[in-house]
């Protein structure tokens, strides 16, 4: 091997690993310079942090990668923990209000997905869905103050609902999760249908996909699995209320981005955006653990999305002009 | 074209499924939050007829109404669970005191607050009580209420600084008040030998988490032994407030001997925290204003005590100003709404939030 190939060779490495060698250097720095960074309890207390945030993220990734996008999340979490948490307090019905909760982020998930699947077969107008689900946000939101009529939802007795948040179990469900649309996404023809959506919808339609079904499929998914968080979150905190899921949704897609997936669709994938999810979750627990001040704090983690994206976007080119030469 | 035919069907289907699930679910999920929100519920639908009734009045003209004063009351965020309690002592004391008071609501949306105050202005009214929402969008309404002459007052929270000489009285919380409650509850808990702080603060730079800290920092001040090891916002979210002392925890461990979160919100998240590491209880936490859940830990014994922010206390200082100036009477231009500590022995009867 020549001088010059072995160089290239590092270089790719390094692109390829690069967010894997990111947090392990952050890992090291923090660890060195705090003593309870790499404990279990604070392993397990980041892996119970990143949860609901992490399921929203899978949920989202499926959307995501067929080239669209869900900013209704943040709503379905709060809806979905609203109507939970209402039925537990007030109806010590946990059971019912588990399945309700999860029915409505597939319900709502549904709704986001008919509306966009029937304006993307027609002329392709793929963007929308970026306004049709911010649309969808304000009026989710809107429809968990009507329902709570703002009030605050404290829980202060245990029951099953609470099991959810305690302990090992988010941290099972988040694995739980990310093993099934793994399954999905790359094991079945609905899952590979999906990239092919993302990267060529026209292709993908000519070659025998149905892909109205799939769309509206892949928002039901990413519904549900918002609402699968609003019953973890909401759980975890004992306690719900009409803001709840407020800002998460953009927690979670920059999880999925840093992660490595291309917000043009048809390229990236779950294991890719449960890294994404650590590595943010990491990187907010290391910067809390070391006690700096916020507004450092937020610009670092701005600054250190910013890079994720660019350290992605030079992989990919590397990746392509490697490929050219040889 | 059969196939589309069928396609536009299936479509159509799918569409009125998904809507029916939603509506249906809505319908349904409604009950139980409905139920306990009877109360508040009931102070909505009696605002409804009072701003019916308003219109009503000026074009019928009745003469019933002829001895009372009209006072007119547009509320930004009338939904809110505070504004709900704050409405009905309001609506209490014009009943008691012969007042008619109109009520709408504001939508969070300073061109409707405007629209509504001129409608007011326009059939007649003897004082306005204008409650805003963000500072910035208050400056066309504060000038129209100043020219056209009619009493007026601004409730809870502070107009924009530019035209706030043009406000004849405020009446709202002091929160820097509040901060020095919670910072006598935290003297209190140390002692003389004092010890360390942790803060959970609000969101950045609004008008609440900035004086509530000052206040707090005052008091703390006067102990030297005090240290505060951390002071991070949770943003008056209850998750991140619960983070955030999962990680003070891990952090500084049994250094702790305090805790300070700003709202009754992130209360919650600290000792739900705090609970999980087996520590609520052990650590004193204290808070600064007066939510169900900070109410309901006083009661129990779990909090020592806190500010009391009362949206009953709110509503009576803002009827009583009104009407002092409606009547020629001075006023201060801040009415502050009384604050004072709240302990197990005082809390009895009051309403959270």
């Amino acid at each position: 091997m020549t001088e010059k190939g072995k160089k290239l060779d590092i270089v790719q490495v390094l692109l390829n690993y690069g967010l894997i060698i990111a947090l392990c250097i952050i890992i090291v720095i923090v660890s060195i310079s705090t003593e309870n960074f790499l404990t279990v309890r604070n392993i397990i207390n980041i892996l119970r942090q990143v949860a609901p945030t992490g399921i929203m993220a899978l949920g989202v990734v499926a959307v995501i990668v067929a080239g669209h996008m869900d900013l209704s999340i943040s709503s379905t979490v709060t809806m979905s923990g609203v109507v939970c948490v209402s039925y537990v307090k007030y109806l010590q019905a946990d059971v019912k209000g588990i399945c309700l909760a999860l029915l409505t982020g597939a319900g709502i998930g549904l709704l986001n997905g008919a509306i966009i699947a029937n304006i993307t077969s027609k002329k392709g107008r793929k963007g929308e869905s970026f306004i049709i689900t911010y649309g969808m946000q304000a009026a989710i939101a809107a429809a968990a103050l009507l329902y709570t009529n703002g009030i605050y939802m404290n829980l202060q007795e245990k029951s099953l609902h609470s099991f959810f948040g305690k302990g090992y179990v988010p941290i099972i469900i988040f694995v739980l999760t990310t093993v099934i649309l793994e399954y999905v996404m790359k094991c079945t023809p609905f899952g590979q249908s999906i990239y092919y959506i993302g990267s060529n919808e026209a292709a993908a339609r000519m070659s025998g996909i149905n892909v109205k079904r799939n769309t509206m499929i892949i928002f039901t998914i990413s519904g549900f699995f918002a609402a699968v968080a609003g019953v973890v979150l909401t759980s975890r905190v004992g306690a719900a209320s009409s803001t709840s899921g407020n800002g998460l949704e953009l927690d979670a897609i920059a999880a999925v981005v840093v992660g490595g997936t291309a917000l043009s669709g048809g390229k990236g994938g779950v294991m890719k955006t449960v890294l994404g999810v650590i590595v943010m979750g990491v990187l907010s627990n290391a910067l809390r653990l070391l006690n700096i001040d916020t507004y450092p704090q937020m610009m670092i983690r701005g600054v250190i999305i910013i890079l994720a994206v660019l350290l992605d976007v030079f992989a990919t080119q590397f990746k392509a002009k490697g490929g050219a030469k040889a | 074209m059969r196939k589309r035919t069928s396609s536009t069907v299936k479509k159509m289907i799918s569409m009125i499924l998904a809507v029916l699930m939603i509506a249906g679910l809505m319908g349904c999920g409604a009950s139980p939050a409905t139920q306990q929100n009877a109360e508040e519920a009931s102070t909505q639908e009696t605002a409804e007829p009072a701003e019916s009734s308003a219109v009503e009045e000026s074009t019928a003209g009745s003469e019933e109404t002829s001895g009372q004063t009209k006072i007119f009351f547009t509320n930004a965020i009338l939904t809110a669970p505070y504004c709900a309690l704050q409405l009905d002592a309001m609506q209490q004391y014009a009943t008691a005191n012969n007042i008619d008071l109109q009520v709408a609501d504001g939508k969070e949306d300073a061109q409707t607050q405007l629209d509504q105050i001129k409608n007011a202005v326009t059939q007649g009214v003897d004082g306005i009580i204008y409650f805003p929402g963000d500072e910035a969008s208050t400056i066309p309404v504060v000038r129209y209420l100043d020219e056209s002459g009619v009493p007026f007052i601004v409730l809870n929270s502070k107009v924009d600084e530019s035209v706030r000489d043009l406000v004849p009285s405020y009446v709202g919380s002091d929160y820097e008040e509040m901060g020095k409650m919670a910072g006598e509850l935290a003297l209190d808990a140390l002692g003389d030998e004092g010890g360390n702080i942790v803060i959970i603060n609000g969101l950045s730079g609004t008008e609440v988490a900035n004086s509530t800290t000052k206040g707090f920092m005052d008091v703390i001040g006067t102990n030297s032994n005090i240290e505060i090891l951390a002071d991070q916002p949770a943003d008056w979210d209850t998750a991140k407030a619960m983070t955030i002392m999962e990680d003070y925890i891990t952090t500084f461990g049994d250094k702790i001997d305090l805790v300070f979160a700003v709202d009754s919100g992130m209360t919650k998240g600290a000792a739900q925290a705090l609970e999980n590491a087996g520590l609520w209880g052990e650590i004193p936490v204290v808070c600064s204003d007066q939510g169900q859940f900070v109410l309901d830990a006083i009661a129990n014994g779990e909090m020592k005590g806190t500010a009391k922010q009362d949206a009953v206390d709110e509503g009576n200082l803002a009827m009583e100003t009104i009407m002092k100036l409606v009547n020629g009477e001075a006023v201060e231009t801040w009415e502050i709404v009384p604050t004072e500590m709240l302990t197990v022995d005082n809390i009895e009867g009051l309403k959270g939030y």
